[in-house]
């Protein structure tokens, strides 16, 4: 399917567009709604990179952000304007950003080709993910078969989080 | 290798909307871009041109499938990473509002007026 | 959060609309061997069906539908299972060979069949429970979230803003 690579390409600036807008308007209304933008556009790329999954997950955690962030900003603009004094900080981190992905560029030799994965681990869960556990769902198989730790670190990533979140809104220190 | 570069050049449009930015919520958003380009990245790598979904079809031997499908652990580590994003998402802007709270503002250069 | 939720159509539209959204949840679910889908994606989708209870309805009147001591039960719930499964692991095998934590222990399980519903040994049990603990977790979020921001309204030593 020669068509997939241009609709990539066209999906990709769309959201580095979109990421851009959202980054530089004044509005933090306009940018959140921006970031829903790309996030979808993510997902349509995921169902182009054959990763139906991602894409079902990810609409679901976008729709999720979306409402918690829109809840967060309401009404309410970014009031900071750049001063003269703000130009040469904003100079170095463009540089330093350039000069990271220089480096980056040339690193991207060691990767392989796009469309040629060389899925060394990839290839003994693929070739036991139905013998062995009876899953046709390779990605079923590696999450909770044959990568299940991982899985279960999450959790406790998960209870870190929530445990950070009521620590930081709890009633009690709000007192002055 | 014309997607890698791309979705390092949003990697880089998270990077400086986190480092050059002055308000909280454009913080969390470069934070979410360059998750979204990591992830986006990694599921690149996996691509197999012409591959299908790793899910095995009716009437297709092991074989087969081991050479038509894309990468199943890279989707696997991403799903895992998207749901750490998203409880992350949720702490930091637990972490805005109780700023917001405090302060009156998202503005982190008045909030470094405010108290030394 | 205004006191009574939004207004009567929404109340009536998203009281239909969760129990939609509920079940096409269980559904990627169940399927999760043989479709996209798993335990992940229904955590999400459940606390987005809480979601569209609680913008609904407001606060005060969803912990009534969705008691606090549900959640926290459900997820203890869930993290014992998962535990169970791993330390179930320790039997050994039916062929002889050594148990260890987390082994999927699917021989001693009635196997489904790949076309069914419930296949794969422990995976379908594990997919449960991070399902129904990644949907507590986030709806505890969420929760904690509108709580403050109820509470916000109300304080009257906030900053005005302009």
């Amino acid at each position: 399917m020669p068509n997939v690579d241009m609709l990539l390409y066209i999906l990709m600036g769309f959201m580095i567009v979109g990421s851009l807008v959202a980054v530089e308007t004044a509005d933090l209304l306009s940018s959140v709604i921006c970031i829903g933008a790309v996030g979808f556009a993510l997902g349509i790329v995921h169902l182009l990179l054959r990763a139906p999954e991602l894409a079902l997950t990810l609409g679901v955690v976008e729709v999720l952000t979306l409402i918690v962030l829109i809840r967060v900003v309401r009404t309410r603009k970014d009031s900071y304007h750049a001063t003269s004094r703000d130009t040469l900080s904003i100079a170095v981190v463009v540089g330093g950003l350039g000069v990271m992905l220089t480096l980056a560029y040339f690193a991207l030799d060691g990767l392989p080709r796009f469309g040629e994965p060389r899925m060394l681990m990839a290839t003994p869960y693929l070739q036991h993910a139905f013998s062995e556990t009876h899953l046709s769902n390779a990605v079923t198989a590696v999450l909770l078969n044959f990568r299940a730790y991982d899985t279960l670190a999450v959790t406790a990533v998960l209870f870190a989080a929530v445990t950070g979140a009521f620590t930081i809104l709890r009633h009690y220190g709000r007192r002055r | 290798m014309i997607p890698y570069i791309l979705c390092l050049a949003l990697l880089a449009v998270g990077i400086y909307a986190m480092i050059a930015k002055k308000n909280v919520i454009k913080i969390i958003l470069g934070l979410m871009i360059a998750e979204y380009a990591v992830n986006l990245l990694l599921v690149t790598v996996g691509y197999r041109n012409g591959g299908h979904v790793p899910i095995l079809m009716a009437g297709e031997t092991s074989e087969q499938f081991v050479r038509g499908s894309v990468d199943p652990l890279a989707q696997a580590v991403v799903l895992v990473s998207m749901i750490t994003s998203l409880s992350v998402l949720l702490v930091s802007v637990a972490l805005a509002v109780r700023i917001y709270q405090k302060y009156g503002t998202f503005d982190i250069t008045e909030i470094r007026k405010l108290k030394g | 959060m205004k006191a009574p939720g939004m207004s009567l159509m929404v109340k009536t539209v998203s009281r239909l609309a969760t129990a939609f959204v509920l079940v096409f949840g269980f559904y990627v679910l169940v399927s999760s061997h043989k479709m996209p889908g798993g335990g992940f994606a229904f955590g999400v989708i459940a606390a987005l069906a809480m979601m569209l209870v609680l913008l609904a309805f407001g606060r005060n009147v969803a912990v009534t539908f969705i008691p606090r001591t549900a959640v926290a039960v459900a997820a203890v719930v869930a993290v014992i299972g998962l535990l169970a499964v791993g330390f179930l692991g320790y039997l050994p095998a039916m062929d002889g060979s050594g148990g260890a934590f987390l082994r999927n222990f699917g021989d001693y399980l009635p196997s489904g069949s790949p076309d069914g519903m419930l296949a794969g040994g422990t995976v379908w049990i594990m997919d449960f429970c991070i399902g129904v603990l990644l949907g507590a977790y986030i709806f505890a979020m969420l929760t904690a979230l509108s709580m403050f921001h109820s509470r916000r309204r109300q304080d009257p030593t906030e900053p005005r803003e302009e």
